[in-house]
């Protein structure tokens, strides 16, 4: 069904985020204090899309000097090329709306942040994120390089304005679909492993365009609002890594599946997964993950279903973990948390980014401080 | 035809092998003093196919340095009395 | 022994053989699976053939900093080392020389000098190039200690891509001060022979005003994959073709002999021989030859 977005697509295209965003204070130069910004940012769109209409409440009080503009929340400068709505999804882990942004148009942080010039930073690495989900369905680019100049354009225009239908046409001449209208499609052979798929020959496997965003919530189990917000980009764990499915008569992909190929740490039991959960002890209390990953329904919020989740390890995982304990606490994408027994495939289709990529925000909670990554 | 001892005048034969859809030169094989260098035989490859991007590399999986002399490179990769050197065409870098 | 504690470190360990077992006898494939190879390694691949040419560079480079093993900082919940990482050489000095800065027009006019030979000849008779001017060319890099100024220091990281499944280059200048050099002050420090390669690694991206600025194109601050910084790196995806051709492409003399599970040993080397170019990194041809005279497969 070319061109005609199912209505989760068409949900996930008009998200958008309020944004309240402040200049920062030592940008201001004049008296009073200018209003903050009140913007509806689009979530598959990028922070500085929104530039040109910010800026003009500031223009008048910035100080002289070139515009090298920034965001940050709460001290953390944002990467830019992360779409907004991932930002949102796993810094703002209580939403808040509006969103409360400071923006900088001074004193870019060079060693943090990549540079970035506008739009056509912004559409380069849009376009290199395109090639790259490209390369990992088809095994090349080249049908994101051979792109006509007016598809690109309309491509990209089709971004920028929200314009899913348009989108969907264009998008679709890139042979970039993973399924078919049957959701059944993707289906997993019962002896799924988590190696590299071979590399000799045409590959029989299929590859998914994942980047997950893995942050440690620690001891704050009961409450979301009680996570401190992240300081720095290195307590966030950042993945790109596809997600490798077989293509064979069998089990249908799940979401869980796929969550358990990417962090198998977390389900160190696979085989005998039932039988180890029946010995452990379950919390009365479903918690955050179980609330919000166990179906709703009492009569099928089985035992299994909580348990895919929230399995508790009473003994060690590994040497330096000495309570043990390492669980899922949340799984994020598109602002929802999906139920996990939902077909991948559905997922993919329904909640993927424009550059093809399906972004997860995944909050875990290991129990103990987290090493520093750099 | 190329002698074994290093020698100012020694010259070393040259076989430009096209490979993967690079144009075929018609004059193929070339002798090229063993002094001079592998920058020299990668000029004259551009010269010949009038274009910019080639790749270059000879038969051991090894894209040489244009400094590396022809002698060093046909003491270590050269067989039957001549040096092979493949190029492409259209070398994508991403 | 509940059977909980049967679960983790054990299984994970054995995971961990199982995965390097697996992935080396795969490597070692046989010739004709060899043929359909599209160029790319797992990432196992890429441990082994990282270990060659650390191992190799310290042998026959040793005046050169050495390729080290980095095994990667995150994921934070995990602490058993696993494959992943990569190939850091770092602290490697750059005088910086106003000589170089204007490389280019004279590199061309050399060129047009050398290749005034003519393509009438109809003979197989190998024919004599044209007697010209040695090609004057700094493709070495100058390492001098004299002005600590001037000194522009870089490092590489060579990391594995999980999404192109090839080696990426990871580059990042600086200064003797610590303060991260750009593009520009980058493409100063190289060599002419360098510049053009790195010129020569065109975006093939037409946006709506033609080209987009080589500048962007050649290579991108992006950031490193596992150090959450910002680095200069050489796009990866046409690595794999250009990878298959410089294995395959030659003639099937080079390729009686060596197995694919040498190739894999090799990949590294052969990658680096020619991104090295690109970045000033020079790969002495001793680093292949000893794969051909020493066949350990």
């Amino acid at each position: 069904m070319v061109g005609v977005g199912s209505e989760a697509q068409k949900y996930v295209w008009e998200g958008a985020i309020p944004l309240q965003i402040h200049l920062h204070e030592s940008e201001i130069t004049t008296l009073p204090s200018p209003e903050p910004a009140l913007i509806l940012a689009p979530r598959i769109g990028y922070l500085p899309l929104l530039v040109p209409q910010i800026k003009p409440y500031f223009s008048d009080t910035l100080p002289p000097g070139v515009d090298t503009v920034w965001f940050d929340f709460k001290g953390m400068p944002l990467k830019w090329y992360i779409p907004t709505g991932v930002l949102f999804d796993l810094l703002c882990l209580e939403p808040e709306r509006p969103w409360n942004l400071t923006v900088h148009f001074r004193g870019y942080p060079g060693d943090l942040l990549s540079p970035c010039e506008g739009e056509d930073s912004v559409k380069w690495s849009y376009i290199n994120s395109l090639k790259e989900a490209a390369y990992i369905i088809n095994g090349n680019s080249k049908n994101v390089m051979n792109m006509s100049q007016i598809d690109q354009f309309e491509l990209w225009r089709s971004v920028l304005n929200r314009e899913m239908e348009a989108y969907l046409r264009i998008s679709s001449k890139l042979k970039l679909g993973i399924v078919g209208e049957d959701y059944t499609k993707i289906v997993m052979s019962p002896r799924q492993s988590n190696n590299e798929a071979d590399s000799v020959g045409p590959s029989r496997a299929g590859r998914i365009p994942v980047r997950l965003y893995v942050r440690n919530v620690g001891e704050y189990t009961d409450d979301l609002e009680d996570v401190p917000p992240v300081d720095s980009w290195d307590r966030i764990c950042y993945m790109n890594k596809p997600v490798e499915i077989q293509r064979e008569e069998g089990k249908i992909l799940n979401l869980y599946d796929a969550i358990k190929m990417l962090l198998p740490e977390f389900f160190p039991d696979e085989p005998s997964i039932d039988e180890e959960l029946s010995k452990l002890e379950l919390e009365d209390e479903p918690g955050i993950g179980g609330s919000n990953l166990s179906d709703p329904d009492p009569d099928t919020n089985t035992v299994r279903k909580t348990e895919l989740v929230t399995v508790k390890n009473e003994t060690q995982l590994y040497p330096s973990h000495p309570t043990g304990k390492s669980e899922i606490k949340l799984v994020r994408i598109q602002g929802i948390e999906p139920k996990l027994d939902i077909p991948f495939s559905w997922v993919v289709t329904n909640l993927i980014y424009p550059e093809h990529f399906l972004h997860m925000c995944v909050c875990v909670g290991v129990s103990q401080d987290p090493s520093k990554t750099s | 035809m190329t002698s074994e001892s290093p020698n100012s005048s020694r010259k070393v034969v040259v076989h430009l092998r096209a490979t993967g859809d690079a144009p075929i030169l018609k004059q193929a094989k070339f002798k090229i003093a063993g002094t001079d260098k592998f920058a020299k035989v990668i000029a004259f490859l551009r010269r010949q196919l009038h274009r910019d991007t080639l790749f270059v590399y000879v038969n051991s999986a090894f894209s040489p340095n244009p400094d590396e002399l022809v002698n060093d490179l046909y003491n270590n990769f050269g067989f039957d009395g001549k040096l092979v050197v493949n190029y492409a065409c259209s070398m994508a870098w991403g | 022994m509940s059977a909980t504690d049967t679960g983790s470190s054990r299984n994970a360990l054995c995971l961990e053989c199982d995965l390097s077992a697996l992935s080396f006898s795969r490597s070692f494939r046989s010739m004709e699976n060899l043929s359909r190879w599209d160029g790319t390694i797992s990432s196992s691949e890429f441990r082994i053939a990282a270990t060659t040419l650390s191992e190799k560079w310290k042998v026959i480079n040793p005046e050169f900093p050495p390729w080290t093993w980095i095994d990667s900082p995150k994921p934070f919940w995990v602490t058993s080392s696993k494959v992943e990482g990569y190939l850091s050489l770092e602290t490697y000095s750059y005088k910086f020389s106003s000589d170089n800065v204007d490389n280019t027009q004279a590199h061309r006019n050399l060129i047009d000098t050398l290749c005034g030979y003519r393509s009438s000849c109809q003979k197989e008779e190998p024919v004599d190039f044209e007697n010209e001017e040695e090609l004057v060319d700094s493709a070495t890099l100058v390492l001098n200690d004299d002005d600590q100024e001037e000194l522009h220091h870089y490092d590489f990281h060579i990391v594995y891509s999980n999404s192109y499944r090839v080696p990426v280059l990871y580059f990042r200048g600086y200064r003797s001060d610590g303060q991260i050099l750009t593009l520009d002050e980058v493409e100063r420090d190289l060599p002419a022979n360098s510049l053009k390669v790195l010129r020569e690694s065109k975006w093939t991206f037409i946006t709506q005003e033609g080209r987009l600025s080589v500048r962007v194109s050649r290579s991108q601050a992006l950031e490193h994959p596992l150090l959450n910084r910002p680095w200069y790196t050489l796009h990866p995806c046409g690595t794999s073709e250009w990878m298959k051709l410089l294995f395959l492409g030659g003639y099937s003399q080079a390729k009686d002999g060596s197995s694919s599970g040498s190739v894999m040993q090799q990949y590294l080397v052969s990658w680096l021989s020619v991104v090295g170019q690109a970045v000033g990194l020079n790969v002495p041809l001793e680093m292949i030859s000893d794969f051909h005279r020493v066949c350990t497969i």
